[in-house]
Order: structure tokens, then sequence, then C-alpha cells
């Protein structure tokens, strides 16, 4: 009796390991009906190296601080145009030494300090989302002028432009681009997903709707083009090219493979939100999101994991990752440790 | 004397600035005043508040790229509303 207690509990401690192995667990979770913990709608999350988190509220025009244990530390922001104020705050932030808000509608950078202080705003010219601040420079997405196309925009410190970069476009729109209503189309599936690494030096960018070849494009900071890595789909895909035709006819079934943020988690290492959603005829019938984990040198993926599709991730810190989770009417700002 | 008579003396009474001539019932069209002014003050405070689409030339970028990425989770609804500002954009920027 005593032998086979003791071999369930040998084969527990062997196979404990293979269970533990892959895991998105949740450490810290923010998001109540409580004043301080209340969210409309989260616009960006960031985590930094103490634990604390930043959440940007693009709907209650507030940017707040919580403690590495989720307790609520400061709040500024209000609807305005005067310093410390957000108009249009959609776009979200990035975080650096300081806090940086991308603020659309009031064409502005805010530089905002770690102890929520507003310290400087840089006004930009270019409509733009996605911003990332690596040392003097901002990245950002931009749409190419007079295209369906769009680029990475980088801008120095003080919100001047200094270039634009990547000039590809997905392999299944060839030709020249349409105008009217198929513009829009092919501007829509021709969106960018853009990383940028200070370890590795490296920004990376990815077609938001992969084609056959799911693909990440390796650059400089400074723009120029380094290497290319394929990923391995896992499932046999091809773009459904009917998307890009108005009126749009949908066929019996079709399946869409959409890439969401994209995250280094350290130099070398990538982490892609990776949706596989299966149609039929216009309707989602399922709907699949998994992390990626990608080996930037090979494009193997190391680990694949399945997420509840109503986690976004936001930001990520070497194993920790930082998200939006809509439980019902309550939207948390969740922070994870993904194990793999 | 007393040319104003007993009428005439409540009226003044009565009298707090040259707005009151526009009344014909007592204070009746003061309230209506101060309820439109009210509502006026509550429709441009909802205007502030909200968020406004930006012009023709800016439309379809902040519609496709920012406004339904944030206000939808799923790629199929971020693609519908995403047509939906290609169709208004059509409609209405061409």
């Amino acid at each position: 009796m005593r032998t086979k207690g003791f071999r369930i509990l040998l084969t527990i401690i062997i196979f404990a390991p293979c269970f533990l192995a892959a895991e998105l667990n949740k450490v810290v979770s923010i998001g109540s009906n409580d004043l301080n913990y209340l969210f409309f709608k989260v616009a960006g999350a960031v985590l930094d190296e103490d634990g604390a988190v930043y959440v940007l509220d693009s709907k209650g025009f507030f940017l707040r601080k919580y403690d590495a244990r989720g307790v609520f530390v400061r709040e500024i922001g209000r609807h305005g145009q005067g310093p410390g104020d957000f108009s249009n705050v959609l776009s979200g932030m990035c975080l650096d030494q300081d806090i940086y808000v991308l603020d659309a509608g009031n064409s502005r950078i805010v530089e905002i300090g770690r102890d929520l202080n507003v310290r400087s705003s840089l006004r930009v010219d270019r409509q733009a989302r996605h911003l990332v601040k690596m040392d003097d420079r901002f990245y950002m997405v931009a749409s190419r002028q007079g295209g369906p196309f769009s680029e990475i925009v980088i801008c120095d410190t003080r919100g001047k432009f200094k270039r634009t970069f990547f000039e590809n476009r997905p392999a299944y729109m060839d030709g020249t681009p349409p105008a009217g209503m198929d513009l829009a189309l092919w501007k829509m599936y021709a969106d960018l997903s853009m990383a940028v690494d200070k370890g590795s030096q490296e920004v990376a960018v990815a077609f938001r709707y992969p084609g056959q070849r799911c693909e990440i494009f390796l650059h400089a900071l400074d723009g120029r083009f380094l290497r290319r890595i394929d990923i391995d789909h896992p499932i046999r895909y091809d773009f459904p090219a009917f998307r890009l035709k108005w009126p749009l006819s949908f066929p019996g079934r079709s399946q869409l493979i959409s890439l969401g943020s994209a995250h280094f988690l350290s130099p070398g290492k990538m982490l892609l939100e990776y949706w596989l959603e299966t149609y039929e005829s216009n309707r989602a019938v399922n709907q699949q999101k998994y992390l990626l984990v990608v080996d930037t040198a090979s494009g193997k993926v190391i680990h694949k994991e399945p997420i509840d599709p109503m986690i976004e991730i936001m930001d990520a810190r070497g194993n920790f990752l930082c998200g939006r989770q809509e439980d019902g009417d309550i939207t948390s700002v969740v922070v994870y440790r993904l194990i793999y | 004397m007393d040319r104003l008579g007993p009428l005439g003396r409540k009226a003044q009474a009565s009298y707090r600035g040259p707005w009151m001539n526009l009344t014909f019932k007592g204070g009746i069209m003061k309230k209506k005043l101060l309820a439109g002014a009210g509502l006026i003050f509550v429709v441009f405070l909802f205007f502030a508040l909200a968020v406004v689409p930006p012009p023709c030339d800016e439309y379809l970028d902040w519609c496709v790229f920012t406004w339904c990425p944030q206000n939808n989770h799923t790629p199929s609804d971020v693609l519908a509303c995403q047509t939906q500002c290609a169709v208004y954009w059509m409609e209405h920027c061409n």
C-alpha cells in the first residue's frame, strides 16, 4: 500500500513540470466597481521594472498608476486641451524612461513622469498610431501618403519627422492599388503590427493579415532592413481574396488569420497574438486565439498558448504580460506570467 | 400723487430687470429661458466630452485604425466596424 502511494507521488513529481510547463498565470488583477479601480475603455496598459502598472483610459480621459500589488497610487487627466488634459488617446501609450501618451485629438505626444507629473508635450504633424519610444526616437505606424499601405514613421524626441521605412506590401495585394471602396478594403488589410526591442536594437514589423506566409521583417533602429523570418501557420492557409473586392461575396465557409499585437519578450524572442477565425458566410462561427512565442533567429514557434479571446495583451516585460480582460460588464487590467 | 395705482405698484414691485419685459405671465418665461439654457449647456457638455470624429481627409484612417480596434474586440467585429467606416467614407467623403 505504501509502495503504491509512493509510486503515485513519484509520478506526480515527475509529470508535474509537464503540466506546469505551459501556463498563463494571473499575477495581479485590477478592476472593480470601486471608483479608483473602474475602467471605461482601456486604451493602453504598461508595466515598469518594479511591477507598477500604468493604465490609460480613452473614455475616462485619465492615466492611473497602480503599484505591483495592484493598489491605486495616483490618477491624472481630464478631457481638454490644456497641460495634462487628454482629447483623443485611443492610440495608446508606451513606456521608456517616462510615459508617453499619443493624444491624436490634440496632435501631440505628452511626456509624463512615472510619478504622473506632466513633463512636456511635443507636437506631431502626422496622423499616426501605435507609439513606441526607444532612446532618442519615436516609432509610429502611419498610412503611406496617397495609398492604401502603411509604413513606419520615425520622429525625434522633439516630435520632428525624421524618416519613414517599410515599403513592403502583403503578397496577395499585387498590381496597381484600386480606388474607392476597394482602396478602403486594401487599407484595412494592409495594416501593420510593430514591436521595438532595446536589447537587440531591432524593429519588428508584421502584416496584421498574413497570406500564405506569416512573415516578420526585422529592421535596425534607423530603419535599415536586416532580415525576414517566416512563421509556420498551424493550418494550411491563404488569404481569402474575396475580402478585397467590394461588394463582399462570402463563400459558404472561409477562414481568416490575423495578428494582434507584437512584443519582444527578450532579445531573440517575440510574442505574437494570433487569431484564427472560421466563418460560415459572413458570420464568425469559431474564434480561437493563441499567444505564439517565436524565436526571431529561426522563425520557429517555441510555444503556442491558447488563451481566452477576451484577453488582449498590451505590454510585455520578460515573462510578464500586461493586458486588458473583459469579463461581463467589468474591464480588468491583468498582469500575467507566461511560463513555457 | 399715486399715479400708478394698486396694479401699477404690484407691477413695479415684481419688476426685476429689462428682460422681464418679455414676460407675459409672471415668471414663466424666465423658467423657460433657464430650462432652455440648461438644455443647451447639457448638449454642449455632451459634445465637448464625446470623441469627435476628424474631418474627411483624416476620417478613414482614424475610423479604421483607431476607433474600430479600440471599440471592438474580435477581428470579425473590428472588420465589420471597419467596413462600416469605409461605406460611410464612400458616401460622405467622395
